[in-house]
């Protein structure tokens, strides 16, 4: 069994759960269901065992328990458990990881949304999202899309990939369409592909130099539509204002507050 | 004769234990000074430091003279090196060929009227500046003919900023380069008026969108011993030298200087070869005449990657050109020699250059003929005569190792351990016939020398991405044995 569709299987059968429950309880009433996705590449048995009885314990009512084993992943599903409480129990399931996981876990926490019964691709997004999550002792709290962002994209352009990365999946929870270019090159060609919203470019960059970059963004763009952000460590004031005049909206520096860079991409959009 | 021959071989038995005393000294305080190096660039953070403003502006100087195959690409790979503020001057120093017209065609460039040049060094007048806004660290100047130190000068008139960067044309800065030779300014920006970079030999190195892909060994033999000879010049010379303050040269191809005091010293000296050591001798010489506290520093970590010649023609008339240039600086500034006034300078670099580099060659060929008169006069015991060889052939080896080594515990370059095994081997390979050519190069210098040869000698080029052929290019190293 491959991976991809362990995925699929995962999120399917999250979606048949709901679904069961929709049909055989009260239909006039939405489904409230918390969803706890866990992960551990170590010890995962003994995971699944352990997470399971603190639940129980904790809730004094079992979870509905979806194992994933090829993934080493587990969907524990909180049907009319309050938000509170499902976050509580993260959290413990969060302490519990600590200690027999050694390092390599991640948990995500989601709720199902209005009417979930009919839109299985919610589920799809969720499992899609929790796989692309590294390794991380914080819990993950998953997001909805809105569907006014849906279309808002934002090209990254930036040498460091540790930064790119991160980035990437912080907007991309944010619900944009992310689009990232290692060099000045590739971001100039996604550029005139794509035409994004927001370009959030650094000024080093291989390939071309970034000024050019940003004279070429520009160029190709002369009524501004795409919003420019420059995102570099180049903290110099000469080059700060040697970008605003080549007509950049902001200009952010490294070393950088993730929620100060997202509220100015927000601003701009 | 019997008398002369012997008094000749205890001479020069001295001789012998001096330099190869001085080697080890200078290999001692290599992996001294190495140590401390690479301790501040562990700890420096240079993705960060080059967006300080603490770090000074720095203004790139390229002179290009019939350069039209590689000098978009260069420039296009100076323009994205990771610093807040420099710019790149290249300047077109009368070319023959198309190298001004593809500059202006490939980053469309127009003349700029509004610069003013102030001439505050000697130079060739400028005809025209070109520039482009949109490429707005680059400038290019044409005027005519001059010659490589003219040109600099001509750079320096027209830089904007308090640090210049002398460049070849030929060469490849490391993205970091610039920020990692800035840290070691930073470090003592009052005192600091030259450093130098490290340069490497690209040839056989896999060159993509101009940057250095994979570090490779040259396939062919002469860039092979050249990379060699280069390790051991910059990190078993140069490092040494730089930790006694008595550095002599920064190589043309990579050097770092502070603008002011290149224009109190007339900037560089035209008309012929050596350029690179003669601004450094004449730094040294006016910071001790002045009695002010100075320093010329060597950053290994800065690296600049430079095409080796790879035919025996053009190494062979670069080395000849070094050996010209090396012999008109010692003339010209033998007044420094053993003068107590100049200090570690006047009492040893000089000295050291004299003795061991402009005058090896006569050193070595006496030693030649004194060895066919030992043979002919029947003077030699075998057995002592092969023991001086053995003990003469380890102690070189022992220097060229201990800089591979040096290079393995710091800077790990070459990454396979195959090349390292044949660098260790072919360090052994040099002493059967590379060395005596070098000796041979530097007297056919000093002939031509005498003969008032004052040309630059031969040069070729092509393009980077194609199998590199390279051109002699302007670093000195001193360390030949």
């Amino acid at each position: 069994m491959n991976n991809v569709s362990a995925v699929r299987k995962l999120n399917d059968r999250m979606y048949q759960a709901v679904l069961e429950k929709f049909w055989f309880g009260d239909r006039k009433k939405p489904v409230s269901c918390g969803i706890l996705l866990v992960r551990s590449v170590h010890a995962y048995d003994e995971m699944l065992e352990a997470v399971r009885g603190l639940i129980e314990t904790e809730r004094r009512l079992p979870a509905e328990v979806l194992a994933d084993p090829a993934g080493r992943q587990a969907a524990f599903l909180l049907f009319d458990s309050p938000w509170s409480e499902t976050h509580y129990l993260a959290l413990m399931v969060k302490g519990l990881l600590k200690n027999i996981a050694d390092g390599e876990y991640a948990v995500m926490l989601a709720r199902v949304k209005d009417r979930a019964e009919r839109n299985p691709q919610w589920f799809e997004e969720v499992v899609e999202l929790f796989e692309q999550l590294p390794a991380t002792e914080e819990i993950v709290l998953f997001h909805e899309r809105k569907a006014a962002t849906e279309s808002q994209s934002v090209l990254l352009v930036d040498g460091d990939e540790e930064v790119r990365g991160y980035l990437q999946l912080r907007l991309k929870m944010k619900g944009y369409r992310v689009l990232a270019a290692r060099d000045g090159r590739q971001g100039l060609d996604l550029f005139r592909r794509e035409k994004p919203d927001v370009v959030v470019t650094d000024l080093n960059l291989s390939g071309i130099d970034g000024y050019h970059l940003l004279t070429r963004l520009r160029g190709e763009d002369p009524d501004a539509g795409s919003k420019i952000v420059v995102f570099t460590d180049n903290r110099v004031e000469e080059a700060k204002r040697k970008c605003f005049e080549l007509g950049v909206d902001d200009y952010v520096t490294k070393p950088f507050s993730p929620a100060d860079l997202e509220a100015r991409i927000e601003r701009l959009l | 004769m019997r008398e002369l021959l012997l008094g000749y071989g205890t001479v020069i038995m001295y001789y012998v234990m001096a330099v190869s005393l001085i080697y080890f000294t200078l290999m001692f305080l290599s992996y001294r000074g190495i140590y401390s190096m690479i301790k501040g660039a562990v700890y420096s953070r240079f993705q960060s430091l080059s967006g300080s403003a603490h770090a000074p502006p720095v203004s790139l100087l390229v002179p290009a003279y019939n350069e039209e195959l590689t000098i978009i690409e260069n420039v296009k790979s100076l323009l994205t090196l990771n610093y807040h503020t420099y710019e790149v001057i290249v300047i077109n120093d009368g070319s023959k060929d198309n190298t001004l017209q593809v500059l202006i065609d490939a980053f469309e460039l127009k003349p700029k009227t509004d610069e003013t040049v102030h001439y505050a060094i000697d130079s060739t007048k400028i005809k025209a500046v070109y520039y482009n806004p949109a490429h707005p660290n680059l400038y290019v100047v044409d005027k005519n003919n001059g010659g490589k130190a003219d040109s600099l000068n001509a750079g320096i008139n027209l830089s904007h900023y308090p640090l210049i960067c002398s460049i070849d044309a030929d060469s490849l800065l490391e993205k970091d380069a610039l920020i990692r030779m800035a840290r070691v300014y930073m470090e003592n920006p009052a005192e600091t008026v030259a450093i130098g970079g490290n340069v490497r030999i690209a040839n056989g190195c896999v060159i993509r969108d101009g940057d250095v892909k994979d570090v490779r060994l040259p396939r062919k033999i002469w860039p092979m011993f050249q990379t060699l000879e280069y390790l051991k010049a910059f990190l078993g010379g140069r490092i040494g030298w730089s930790h006694i303050n008595g550095l002599i040269i920064v190589s043309g191809a990579f050097g770092m200087f502070r603008k002011d005091y290149v224009v109190k010293v007339g900037g560089y000296r035209e008309g012929y070869p050596g350029e690179d050591m003669n601004i450094i001798i004449k730094l040294h010489r006016y910071m001790l005449k002045n009695k002010l506290p100075y320093r010329v520093a060597y950053c290994p970590d800065a690296v600049c990657w430079t095409q080796a010649p790879d035919t025996y023609r053009i190494l062979s008339s670069q080395r000849k050109r070094w050996g010209r240039g090396n012999l008109k600086n010692m003339l010209e500034n033998r007044d420094l020699f053993l003068n107590p006034k100049y200090k570690v300078f006047g009492l040893l670099t000089v000295p050291y250059n004299v003795l061991f580099e402009t005058l090896n060659p006569y050193f070595k060929l006496t030693g030649l003929l004194a060895l066919i008169g030992y043979v002919a006069m029947d003077m030699t015991h075998w057995p002592i005569l092969l023991t001086f060889a053995a003990i003469n052939f380890l102690n070189g080896y022992l220097l060229a190792v201990g800089s591979l080594l040096l290079e393995e515990l710091a800077f790990r370059r070459y990454p396979r351990m195959r090349d390292t095994l044949k660098m260790v081997g072919f360090a052994a390979l040099m002493f059967l016939g590379y060395y005596q050519l070098g000796v041979l190069w530097r007297l056919q210098g000093h002939i031509e020398f005498l003969r008032k040869n004052n040309s630059w000698g031969v040069m070729t080029r092509q393009s980077w991405n194609q199998e590199p052929i390279g051109k002699p290019s302007t670093v000195t190293t001193g360390g030949e044995a």
